[in-house]
């Protein structure tokens, strides 16, 4: 876990690298609460966990650009995009999923890919219960 | 020598009885078993109980009453919960808790939002097969519609004076005219060799006051000189897609949801009608058409999906509320579901406490979706399905929160801009005038298209083709206007579904006394 200056904030926003960073306040259990769970996280696919104190007056000044309105809160960043910004994260799972997107920001695939094309069920030719024709009598089945 | 086995068969009496004791007989299920929305159903019910008790008696000035009957249905709904696995059977749950959040302790910028969970019946019909696309599951576009970007000097031609309402360029520009990154600008003059990287625009500013001036500024105020840029900046700007740009991934089950909700949001609004039929000539008409899609794509992001904290308890810090407020925080707490948050600057002590995201799952299917993921839901939407009708969309704002959006469209004159809009999703209104949201203090911090993602405007009319064939599947080959009247009467709804747009329904302002509009109408009667 680092903990990051308005200056480094400034810096890791513009980064291409994928960040997750958390603004905590002292003395806050639900904050500690967040803050592990990211923490155990980001351990596990090698992220490093930024925070930034919300009431140091310096970082303060940044948070509303970013739509801060409440501590905790999670930011994912990934080259300068905000991914991701909640304030709760109930358990591992959902600490994973947060940690997982920051990741996956790193290989978005450009707009328009082909990606958008898979169907998931064959086209219906015929209507329900009826049965489909087949080409066994067809000049090209032979 | 035996005979052959004689092949079972019950005698005609045996079938007659066995038919009327299947007949009589109402415990044999014609289902294999209880589909989705049945659990759903069931699962809600069990908190029904609790709400419907709730809402006759209490009153609603009694807020820790609301408090209480909350925590109880919460109860009920985790031991529901416990069972349930399928994201709707949750976000169906979490609708019925909506019902108990006593409106004096919603957000303030909440109050007089219509909070809901709703997903069409339609769609949610489809969480049997995970939301699974086929035939018919996207608008079709008569090519009328798109196939003037086609044209490759489209985005040049909208430049002329004239031919647009307000063009984004950089900061850089005139510093003391920007709001955040970027700027309005209009332009009154074209000089230079049209087309060429040379040619210059002469340019009207549009302030954050609202002020309009022909003069550049520095960020002290002082004069930069005449107000000109060169065309390909502002060219640049109306390609922009936003850093990361990209459409719909259908191998989500979320993506394919969402596109299943616009397209039923579209056939609510019979808006799926009238992009199949050819687009007539009437500039005025085809704007509002496409305004009123822009809507639906958005209002489909909207009503389909809450931000946890825009239905979070926010309760006084004062002292003199203690009474009931420590209470209802501590029954809440005590559920287990849920976490106290602390703003991060407010006029004065609250206490606020989030617990959607505790009932249902994240992302469309589930419902629970921040702010900055319902902007990006409907960025992925824009992309795939706006953008080929000339809504362009750029993403990527600092804040999150919101999609510019700039229309392009056609009339009898040529190619036109609209805009930009703002969207926003999650917000109160979803789409305005982005000088408005910059008013606000959104969307100040826009990305320049130095590296990013742009447009490719020629090639999205096929793009948006390929996209709608791909899911019909490989051998729907039928004539795009042609499939669409399956039931003989598709004139006379053409013609209503026109006359709701231009009755203004759909909230698109659209003069009803226009006689241009007469003339793209079908007949509806045989003289």
């Amino acid at each position: 876990m680092k903990r990051l200056s308005a200056i480094d904030l400034q810096e890791r926003l513009r980064s291409p690298e994928a960040s997750v960073i958390c603004v905590t306040r002292r003395r806050a259990p639900s904050v500690d609460d967040v803050v592990r769970r990211l923490e155990a996280a980001c351990g596990r696919v090698g992220l490093d966990l930024f925070t930034i104190d919300g009431d140091d007056s310096e970082t303060a000044v940044l948070l509303p650009d970013l739509g801060v309105v409440a501590v905790p809160t999670v930011l994912v960043v990934s080259s300068g995009v905000l991914l991701e910004r909640v304030c709760a994260v109930r358990d591992g799972v959902d600490a994973r999923r947060l940690v997982a997107l920051a990741a996956a920001g790193r290989t978005t695939p450009p707009m328009g890919a082909p990606s958008t094309t898979p169907r998931t069920t064959p086209p219906r030719t015929t209507p329900p219960g009826t049965t489909p024709p087949t080409d066994s009598g067809s000049p090209a089945g032979g | 020598m035996s005979s052959p086995p004689t092949p079972l068969s019950p005698t005609p009496a045996v079938s007659r009885d066995v038919a009327d004791a299947m007949t009589d007989a109402l415990t044999i299920p014609d289902a294999v078993g209880e589909n989705v929305i049945g659990r759903a159903r069931a699962a809600a019910a069990a908190v029904d109980v609790v709400v419907n008790d709730a809402r006759a008696s209490i009153a609603g000035w009694d807020n820790l009453a609301w408090v209480n009957a909350f925590a109880a249905a919460a109860e009920r709904a985790r031991d529901v919960l416990r069972t349930s696995t399928h994201p709707v059977e949750r976000r169906l749950v979490a609708a019925r808790l909506l019902r108990l959040m006593p409106v004096a302790l919603l957000p303030a910028d909440q109050v007089h939002r219509t909070v809901t969970l709703s997903l069409p019946d339609a769609v949610m019909a489809r969480a049997d097969n995970d939301f699974a696309l086929g035939r018919g599951d996207v608008p079709r576009v008569h090519p009328s519609w798109t196939a003037f970007l086609t044209n490759p000097t489209a985005l040049h031609d909208v430049l002329r004076p004239g031919r647009h309402e307000w063009l984004l360029a950089p900061r850089s520009f005139s510093p003391k005219d920007a709001a955040g990154t970027a700027m309005l600008v209009r332009v009154v003059g074209m000089s230079g060799i049209a087309g060429s990287p040379s040619e210059l625009a002469q340019l009207e500013i549009k302030n954050p006051g609202g002020h309009t001036s022909r003069r550049r500024r520095t960020s002290d105020g002082k004069d930069a000189g005449p107000a000109e840029l060169r065309t390909d900046v502002l060219v640049s700007w109306l390609r922009h897609g936003g850093p990361g740009a990209r459409g719909l991934d259908l191998r989500r089950a979320d993506d394919r949801c969402l596109l299943l909700t616009f397209h039923e949001t579209m056939r609510e609004r019979r808006l799926d009608v009238l992009l199949a039929r050819p687009a007539g000539d009437d500039g005025e008409r085809r704007a509002a058409i496409i305004s009123a899609v822009v809507d639906a794509a958005a209002d489909a992001v909207a009503f389909a999906a809450l931000d946890p904290l825009a239905c979070r308890f926010v309760f006084p810090g004062d002292e003199r509320h203690q009474s009931w407020v420590q209470p209802a925080i501590t029954r809440l707490t005590g559920l287990g579901l849920g976490a106290e948050i602390m703003p991060l600057s407010a006029a004065g002590p609250t206490r606020e406490f989030v617990w959607l995201d505790a009932v249902v799952d994240s992302g469309f299917v589930g419902g629970a979706m921040s702010d900055v993921a319902q902007a990006r839901a409907f960025a992925r939407l824009a992309v795939s399905v706006l953008a080929p009708l000339g809504a362009l969309p750029l993403g990527g704002a600092r804040c999150g929160r919101g999609v510019v959006l700039t229309l392009l469209e056609d009339d009898a004159r040529g190619p036109r801009q609209r805009g930009p809009w703002w969207v926003e999703p999650a917000g109160m209104t979803t789409v305005m005038p982005l000088s408005e949201a910059w008013a606000r203090g959104h969307g100040r911090l826009l990305p320049l298209p130095h590296t990013d993602t742009a447009h490719d405007v020629a090639a999205l009319p096929a793009f948006l083709q390929a996209f709608a064939d791909a899911i019909a599947g490989p051998d729907d080959d039928d004539d795009v206007a042609g499939d669409v009247d399956t039931d003989g009467d598709g004139d006379a709804e053409l013609a209503e579904a026109d006359a709701e747009l231009v009755a203004g329904d759909d909230g698109v302002d659209v003069p009803n006394s226009d006689p241009a509009n007469a003339d793209t109408l079908p007949p509806t009667e045989t003289p």
